[in-house]
């Protein structure tokens, strides 16, 4: 953290490499195509994805989504860190979803696998269950995918100067920014205070009761610690214009190109065309 | 209503004192998770801090610090979060609506039933607003604990509705009560000048002010 001496700094670089490691967000930096996409370009055509993917009618649109999905993120050097939560949040719900539903689903009527198992004689696995089980699957992926490769492909700080160029208030962009800086912070400090609260003889394997009053005791020393720092913060804020209103610079730049423009409008587009396209057949 | 106080006022007020306490709560939210592991407490109490911003500064800041908590549980453990969030913010604008009906201020033992009360009609809120999400986005199952009850309604013959129904009324009550009961105790356990004005009405047990 020491201070660059030489004249020219590359304030891009210092920013990343200041809060990049070590944010909640888990931003991979990169020069690809896809990170130097205006943040508010990916959110928006991640948020088409994912309306595209809850409209289409079965599994294979999702499906075909997601490996496109994939291998844009692929591309962009970032499969890793996405795959990881994919896999870490998308397999029990995997595993719940066919498990459940191939069994159970109410209108299940074709069998795709029997089992002969004992005491409940047969176990079947049906077709339209596991159909079922698969939209809701890749639907999800899509919205997994979509969302964490914008994130990681994102710098948090560019994302939010993106957000208020577009016109968020600058309190939104307050408020994320402090509470994704917050939540380490605060989970440190409830680590420290029950070390102290249990050096006080704070008893975690006691009775559910006193459990949940210590649950009180651990929560309320957290709130009124991160209050008092808070009177001073909200100070701050109020030193640096928090509440000024009229134009603002920026220390980062983020560029809003043609292309940026383009894909914006091309998601739009292909949201109202696939939505146009499934009450088109509803109606018909 | 003749307090003679504006409606704004009533519903608490975006101050720069709100607009801090809100990553604050979302904190809560968050941090209140690993307490809970850490004690092994077998519930949630992932609302604490909307229902405790919800009684310092009124429903509509704790609705934005609902749903920011989701957006941020969103970006860094899972993107299928997102969606609840209407389910924390509708969380936030009752358990905000009374405490400003003043359901917050304890004077004897009795009035601990009124946290009950409020603790019974915050999870009825979670629940019906979490059941569409559920069922339309979900499919009715999310890949934890209570799987297991909607397949076991699922088997014995019930429709998804009533099996994702009975799931939570196992826990949502038990987990809304007490996430009420500790954010009233976490909310006077702040020292008076720290609260905001709202907090201050809905806590206070002097005479009423009416």
């Amino acid at each position: 953290m020491s201070a660059d001496r030489s004249t020219e700094i590359d304030v891009e670089a210092l920013i990343e490499n200041a809060d990049g490691s070590e944010s909640v967000f888990e931003y991979r930096p990169g020069s690809t195509p896809l990170h130097r996409l205006n943040p508010v370009t990916k959110l928006v055509v991640s948020v088409a994805l994912v309306l595209i993917a809850f409209t289409l009618p079965d599994f294979w649109g999702p499906l075909a989504l997601s490996v496109a999905l994939l291998a844009l993120v692929a591309l962009a050097g970032v499969a890793k860190p996405v795959l990881t939560i994919v896999l870490a949040v998308g397999t029990p719900l995997a595993l719940s979803l066919v498990i459940i539903q191939g069994l159970f689903y109410p209108e299940n009527q074709t069998v795709l696998v029997a089992f002969g198992v004992p005491v409940i004689d047969q176990l079947a696995f049906y077709v339209e269950g596991v159909e079922f089980a698969l939209l809701i699957l890749f639907r999800l992926t899509v919205l997994m995918i979509a969302l964490l490769g914008t994130i990681v492909t994102t710098h948090p700080k560019k994302l939010t100067i993106a957000l208020m160029e577009k016109g968020v208030s600058n309190k939104i962009a307050y408020v994320f920014m402090a509470a994704l800086q917050f939540i380490p912070q605060m989970q440190s400090r409830a680590r420290a205070i029950l070390d102290a609260q249990q050096a006080r003889g704070l008893d975690t394997t006691a009775n559910l009761r006193s459990r949940l009053r210590s649950y009180v005791a651990l929560m309320a020393p957290l709130l009124i610690g991160t209050l008092i720092a808070t009177e001073t913060r909200a100070l701050a804020l109020e030193s640096r214009g928090f509440t000024r209103k009229g134009e603002r610079t920026y220390l980062l730049d983020v560029p809003d190109t043609r292309l940026d423009r383009t894909l914006r409008w091309l998601a739009v587009l292909a949201v109202v065309a696939v939505v146009g396209w499934r009450l088109w057949g509803v109606v018909a | 209503m003749a307090t003679g106080s504006s409606t704004r006022e009533r519903m608490g007020e975006f101050t720069t004192l709100a607009w801090v306490l809100i990553p604050v709560a979302v904190g809560i939210n968050v941090v209140g998770g690993t307490v809970t592991n850490l004690l092994r407490i077998p519930i949630y109490l992932d609302v604490v801090g909307t229902i405790l911003l919800a009684l310092l500064a009124g429903p509509l800041v704790a609705a934005v610090g609902g749903i920011l908590t989701n957006l941020i549980l969103g970006v860094t453990r899972s993107p299928t979060i997102i969606p609840f969030a209407v389910v924390n913010a509708a969380i936030a604008l009752v358990a905000g609506y009374f405490a400003m009906r003043g359901w917050f201020r304890i004077r004897e033992g009795s009035d601990y039933l009124k946290l009950a009360g409020v603790g019974v009609i915050v999870a009825l809120t979670s629940i019906v607003v979490s059941l569409p999400i559920v069922v339309t986005l979900f499919g009715g199952l999310t890949g934890t604990a209570p799987d297991i009850v909607v397949g076991v309604f699922l088997a014995a013959g019930f429709d998804l509705v009533p099996a994702v129904l009975a799931s939570q009324l196992v826990i949502e009550p038990i987990d809304k009560i007490a996430s009420v009961v500790i954010a009233y105790f976490i909310a006077k356990s702040v020292p008076e000048r720290y609260r905001p004005s709202f907090g201050q009405r809905a806590l206070s047990t002097r005479s009423r002010e009416k």
